[in-house]
């Protein structure tokens, strides 16, 4: 990785990856808003080690001597960060007050133990994005949330919820203490299958629709069910074969032309001949005994032997009950093998990077400067931009028009006038 | 200026600064380990340590309003340790040239994150309290959002079947069994809840146990749960009158009691019927 020359704001989308084990660090980077993940691979297994949101920063040891860097870390969210040359700081620190010196370079020493101890314990807990202890709280935590804060609506045997968005945050937070960007992850997942929706009203309220409420709750009893029980861990992997032809089950159970019947009780009974030959066909090297494979998924398909060459008989509820913890399943696991969910196509909703860059703008309004080290006070804004204003992207001194670089940090002036 | 000037030298097992007191000074240690330790009744527990040329109780600078230290700082050994004043230091940062500043303050904010999270891994591997504050708000929440979804009605009461309420709470929310039903003594000797015993299924001949939580009055464990979550997180007066609130007040002694006992004692209902069906 080559150095920059000077510093230089980056935008990262959801699952860039800014950094990998074996990179030179050549820069700090400071997080202007977004969300970075810090992991470590570990064979098939990334182990989540921390989070990173404004205003911190990450590779700040370069200031003090050069860094290989050992981890990964991946942008979760769209994320903007501000690169700052390596080069650029030590020359900075060089001359500033011995005092200011030792508070840096003492403040870097804990902070670096402290990295490492929050390294080790995380690597030693084998921490997932989402891990197998906290998956069915996640989703019981929306469950119960919504029920709490949002409006329920019955349509015979189904549930949905509407909730505010930010209310659901808030509550799932101070209340269950859960982490906000792992309940924000798991209400992507929901709404890239479809079983919520989220939306913004003309008054910027933002809400959040779940259409089936039973469809988390079965998902919490399946996996809570399985996980706590021990000796079932096979049940939590999902399975591509298994899926398929639990799929193609389900099709067949509702073919009345092969023959298919349903009982009262939902229980499916087939022609075995007609059944496995639809099979055959459909799943290119199908083998009867794979049907019966299910059962190490959970599901139980019973063979009764006729005169005319058999029934085959299920309960239809529990296969498609198994493909919709399956389908979520699957998502899971590709957000703990990714470490991150791919956003769904509506969640520039959810994310609002405005917002997170205002936040940042009052973190650094709150450092507000006294003098800068030439003597004078430099010309950072703090108030809302003026007609006509440019602001610097990284400092938001004011500057001149037609100014090229920003007098205060050096970065490259991009933006127009407001 | 040599802030080295202001040099201190303490003795091993010396405090440099105990939980509770206010923040005012940052440490820059020179030599010797400090300890960084939570006390809990009158044994102390280790968290982590501080070494040679870190800074102790760096966490202050991020926080702009008074703080106060949440763990107590003791000298391993023979120590020396600069301090500095936070205002001061705060001042130094703010006097930077501005990429500067914005590095420390970057440095500052990752530094208070990953202090707090290490901090409370610590803890809640380390913590012997069988309900520290931190679990309170969490604990009755769990209580009253799995009975009010899982129970039954009866006689203007929730009633759930204990071993699979303890199950759900578990399963669900990750809460502790044990934990669960110390809270659940707790409200039934506050006359919040009434606990129904049944003979043992796979010894008939022992002694009983748990059968139903009737939860009589639920309401009263959603106001705990957001009273304390309010006392928790405010500040201010409106904090102190809820603070004073009987029920607040009631449980939140029983659960001090439980703190300093490791364990709630079962209410003397149930107690009685156990040993009246024994008889």
């Amino acid at each position: 990785m080559s150095e920059p020359k000077k510093i230089e704001t980056r935008t990262l989308q959801t699952g860039d990856v800014l950094l990998k084990p074996g990179d030179r660090v050549t820069s700090v980077y400071v997080v202007q808003s977004g969300r970075l993940g810090v992991f470590q691979n570990r064979g098939e297994q990334l182990v989540e080690i921390t989070q990173l949101t404004a205003p911190e920063c990450l590779g700040e040891e370069v200031a003090f001597g050069p860094q290989v860097w050992s981890l990964q870390v991946t942008a979760i969210r769209p994320t903007v960060v501000v690169e700052i040359p390596a080069s650029m700081i030590p020359e900075q620190i060089k001359a500033t007050p011995p005092h200011t010196r030792d508070l840096i370079k003492s403040l870097n020493e804990r902070s670096k133990a402290l990295f490492s101890e929050l390294r080790v314990f995380r690597g030693d807990q084998g921490a997932t994005a989402c891990p197998a202890d906290e998956t069915a709280k996640v989703f019981a935590i929306i469950f119960h949330t919504l029920r709490s804060v949002g409006q329920l609506e019955k349509n015979g045997e189904n549930e949905s919820a509407t909730a505010p968005w930010r209310e659901l945050l808030r509550f799932a937070r101070d209340i269950f203490q859960e982490s906000e960007a792992r309940l924000e992850s798991a209400v992507q997942i929901l709404i890239r299958l479809g079983y919520a929706t989220f939306s913004k009203d003309a008054a910027g309220a933002e809400k959040i629709f779940v259409r089936s409420m039973r469809t988390l709750e079965d998902f919490v009893d399946y996996y809570g069910g399985y996980h706590f029980k021990g000796g079932y861990s096979n049940l939590l992997k999902t399975n591509a074969k298994m899926t398929r032809i639990t799929e193609e089950a389900v099709k067949l159970a509702n073919n009345s032309e092969l023959g298919a019947k349903v009982d009262r009780a939902g229980v499916v009974y087939l022609p075995y001949k007609a059944a496995i030959d639809a099979m055959k066909s459909a799943i290119p090297g199908f083998e009867a005994d794979q049907l019966f494979r299910l059962e190490q998924k959970g599901l139980f398909v019973k063979r009764v032997a006729t005169n005319d060459g058999g029934v085959l008989s299920f309960l239809k509820m529990d296969f498609e009950q198994m493909l919709r913890n399956w389908t979520l399943l699957r998502e899971v696991e590709i957000w703990n093998e990714a470490g991150y969910v791919q956003p769904a196509q509506d969640l520039s909703v959810v994310l609002d990077p405005k917002m997170e860059r205002e936040r940042f703008k009052q973190l650094l309004a709150h450092w507000k400067p006294i003098a800068s080290a030439a003597g004078g006070p430099p010309k950072i804004r703090t108030g809302p931009k003026k007609m006509g204003e440019i602001w610097c992207g990284v400092c938001m001194s004011v500057c001149k028009p037609k100014q090229k670089n920003c007098e205060v940090c050096g970065a490259e002036i991009k933006s127009e006038a407001a | 200026m040599d802030h080295n000037a202001d040099l201190i030298t303490l003795n091993r097992g010396a405090a440099i600064f105990k939980a509770g007191e206010a923040a005012t000074q940052v440490y820059i240690l020179r030599s010797g380990l400090v300890s960084l330790c939570i006390t809990r009744g009158d044994k102390m527990i280790e968290l982590m340590k501080v070494s040679p040329g870190q800074m102790l109780g760096a966490e202050v600078l991020h926080d702009h309003s008074a703080m106060t230290w949440d763990y107590d700082a003791i000298a391993s050994n023979d120590v020396e340790l600069v301090p500095i004043d936070v205002k001061a230091a705060r001042s130094w940062i703010e006097c930077s040239p501005p990429l500067l500043k914005l590095f420390i303050s970057a440095l500052v904010a990752k530094n208070f994150e990953v202090a707090r999270e290490t901090l409370s891994l610590h803890v809640r591997q380390k913590d012997p309290m069988p309900c520290s504050p931190s679990r309170v708000t969490r604990l009755f929440a769990v209580l009253y959002h799995a009975a009010a979804y899982t129970g039954a009605e009866k006689n203007g009461a929730k009633v759930v079947v204990w071993s699979a309420f303890r199950k759900y709470c578990q399963r669900s929310f990750l809460e502790s069994p044990v934990r669960l039903e110390q809270a659940v003594f707790i409200l039934a000797r506050l006359g919040i809840a009434r606990l129904e015993m049944i003979p043992c299924e796979t010894d008939p001949d022992g002694p009983e146990e748990l059968g139903f939580v009737h939860f009589l009055d639920l309401e009263k464990v959603r106001r705990f749960y957001e009273l304390n979550q309010k006392i928790c997180s405010g500040k201010g007066s409106e904090t102190i009158n809820e603070a004073a609130d009987p029920l607040y007040v009631a449980i939140a002694a029983e659960i001090e009691k439980w703190n300093v006992a490791g364990k709630v004692e079962m209410p003397s209902h149930a107690s009685a019927d156990k040993s009246r069906k024994a008889g």
